[in-house]
């Protein structure tokens, strides 16, 4: 996992948990890296999760909210540091149908040794989107947040319904969002 | 205490952070070492694939000069073989042309015939060869003289006729309204509608082959009903139609490629270079049109192209008196070639002339100094002294008692204008045939002796 994700955390963490428990989740934890996350490096998924469940014991939240919350508390950062996939978007659905065609594509280009999810879509009415999300990872609990965290950039609440799940052995996550105000306007 | 924690946590952030800044300016010197190696490398490939454009550039250059002069020396010796052909071939033409009539015996005339004929072909073919190389070298230049558009048809049709006739083929004439005198290049029009006659009479079978002329106006391109003053300039329709099998599209495409025939057995069966209508092509794209070309299989073809001419008052050439014979009549051949020399001299005493000859222009000026020869044919290339300056030299010696001159060459593009300028009074074309010399008498000489 790049080390980008690592240094969101650790400012989830700072923020939402206290100050300095990142330091201590270092002390605590034993990583396999040293714990110096720079942003263009890649540094072992199993540290990601390592941090992860030390934090759902610590905290007595389980994984899946924790992990989807990150993903919530993450997009607005993610998209603060590449202005450029968020403009000219004015709604979640148009730039989250970018996220798999555009943005990651992209991201593949900046960084060296990603490995990005694969997402497909599904356009049944305007105010609505299915995401197929397909991963080794199966870190759908960070989609789900990650897509929250867009209905927040744009101010839009957005519901999802996780109706099928890697986890439960679907071949892919089936995600069905319905947009609170109705889908992008038309104009 | 609590100062004490908020210390700690302090100390070790900022410890953290030194690392990653470490971390980060390694990461950074690591970077910046991969991009000025790759930016090296870069340049060096840059640098070698300059260098390769380069030498292959000299290589391209220096490979298309070689080619540019094999094709040069190529066109040259083609030219000067084509060239040399001609003088014995000229030299045989005239005799057996002078021996045509001298005898009885009906196997013989046979064979003069079919000398004669193969002759005249081979001339046809090294002239085509040699105006296809002019054409390709783009050095070839027209005459413009005043000529009868209306002639030159009637001259085309009367070339053909008997081989229309044979084939059983009905070959016409057809006129509109064309002006008396137009200034063009009739030995290149005669050349191109020649072709293109023959062709259709080649090919057709039954039916009629139709050579059509008439003017249009040069703006509109409509027919004119009436000529225009004579200062101002007219176009000239020319059609060549035929019922014949007609060409299909595809071979429409190639037909005017060098080398090409609508059929490939065609040179088998009927002969010919393939590079007729490429020559007129040529030809009527120097005179600033285009051939076009109409065809349907099975119902026939249909070559025109128009000519834009300036109308001419008078043919400048045009003093035809009408004496036939030229019984008596003394004349002086100027050649250096001795086969040459001995054919003119052969037929001209044959169409009744006292013939003297001289073997320079020394001794032509010599010789025309001590008689008073009616008319001096005029080789115009021979060594130290050509016919243009010979002619020159015996205008201002002899003034007003100087006979009119004929100029002689084996090269036709823009020679007769030539002649002219050196104060010659007319051209022949070698081999100069019977005809052509009977002509000459006819213009040129005897008149004060009638
Ligand atoms: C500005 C927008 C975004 C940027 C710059 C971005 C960038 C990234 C980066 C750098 C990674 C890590 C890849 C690796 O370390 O191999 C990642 C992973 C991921 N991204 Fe995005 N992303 C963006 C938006 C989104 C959105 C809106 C979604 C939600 C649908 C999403 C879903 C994911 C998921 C689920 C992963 C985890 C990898 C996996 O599941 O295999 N991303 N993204």
């Amino acid at each position: 996992m790049k080390g980008i994700i690592f240094n969101v955390l650790e400012l989830f963490v700072e923020q939402e948990v206290s100050p300095g428990a990142f330091d201590e989740a270092l002390e605590e934890v034993e990583l396999i890296s040293d714990g110096i996350f720079v942003g263009p490096k890649t540094y072992p998924d199993e540290d990601l999760l390592a941090l992860v469940g030390y934090f759902s014991e610590k905290l007595s939240i389980e994984p899946f909210p924790l992990v989807r919350a990150f993903g919530r508390f993450a997009l607005p950062h993610l998209a603060a540091r590449f202005p450029n996939f968020v403009e000219g978007h004015t709604h979640p659905k148009t730039f989250l149908l970018t996220v798999h065609g555009v943005i990651h594509v992209e991201v593949r280009k900046l960084m060296e040794k990603t490995k990005l999810p694969d997402f497909s879509y599904e356009d049944p009415a305007p105010n609505q989107l299915i995401m197929y999300y397909r991963s080794e990872r199966k870190l759908c609990a960070l989609a789900e947040g990650l897509i929250l965290g867009t209905g927040d950039f744009f101010e839009t609440p957005i519901s999802i319904d996780h109706s099928e799940c890697m986890h439960r052995g679907a071949d892919a996550c089936k995600l069905e969002l319905v947009f609170e105000d109705g889908g992008p306007s038309r104009i | 205490m609590a100062d004490q924690a908020e210390f700690e946590r302090l100390q070790k952030l900022h410890r953290r952070t030194v690392r990653k800044v470490e971390v980060l300016e390694n990461l950074i010197e690591e970077k910046t070492r991969a991009l000025y190696q790759a930016n090296q490398s870069l340049e060096q490939a840059n640098d070698e694939l300059e260098q390769r454009v380069d030498e292959r550039t000299d290589e391209l250059a220096r490979a298309l000069r070689v080619a540019t002069e094999a094709n040069r020396a190529k066109a040259e010796f083609l030219a000067n073989t084509s060239h040399e052909l001609r003088t014995p071939l000229h030299g045989m033409l005239g005799v057996a042309e002078y021996l045509v009539g001298t005898t009885q015996d009906p196997k013989q005339e046979e064979a003069l015939d079919l000398i004669l004929r193969s002759g005249r072909q081979l001339v046809e073919l090294i002239n085509s060869v040699l105006d296809f190389e002019k054409l390709d070298a783009q050095k070839f230049e027209l005459e413009l003289l005043p000529f009868s558009p209306r002639d030159l048809v009637h001259h085309v049709v009367w070339l053909f006729r008997e081989r229309a006739k044979e084939k059983g083929v009905a070959l016409e004439a057809e006129l509109g309204l064309l002006p008396p005198f137009a200034v063009g290049d009739e030995l290149r029009l005669t050349q191109v509608l020649g072709n293109l006659v023959s062709n259709a009479v080649k090919f057709t079978t039954e039916g009629s082959v139709t050579l059509r002329a008439k003017c249009l106006d040069p703006e509109t391109q409509d027919e004119l009903h009436s000529l225009p003053s004579v200062t101002s300039s007219v176009a000239i329709l020319w059609q060549v139609k035929d019922t014949g099998p007609g060409i299909d599209e595809r071979r429409r495409q190639s037909l005017f490629e060098p080398f090409e025939q609508a059929e490939k057995s065609t040179a088998r069966m009927h002969g010919g270079t393939g590079l007729g209508l490429a020559i007129c092509k040529g030809f009527v794209e120097l005179m600033g049109s285009q051939i076009i070309l109409e065809s349907t299989v099975d119902e026939g073809s249909n070559f025109c192209f128009t000519t834009i001419h300036q109308l001419a008052p008078t043919k400048v050439t045009s003093v035809v008196p009408d004496l036939p014979a030229a019984d008596g009549i003394l004349t002086l051949v100027v050649d250096d070639n001795g086969i040459n020399r001995k054919v003119a001299k052969m037929m001209l005493t044959r169409l009744g002339c006292e013939v003297e000859v001289a073997t320079s222009a020394k001794d032509a000026l010599e010789l025309a100094a001590q008689q008073p020869f009616d008319l001096i044919f005029m080789d115009c290339h021979m060594p130290i002294v050509d016919g243009y300056r010979a002619t020159q030299e015996l205008l201002s010696r002899l003034g007003t008692a100087c006979p009119p001159i004929i100029g002689l060459s084996a090269t036709s593009d823009r020679t007769k204008e030539k002649c002219l300028q050196a104060g010659m009074s007319d051209f022949i074309q070698k081999p100069a045939n019977l005809k052509a010399l009977s002509t000459a008498l006819e213009n040129w000489a005897g008149r004060e002796d009638a």
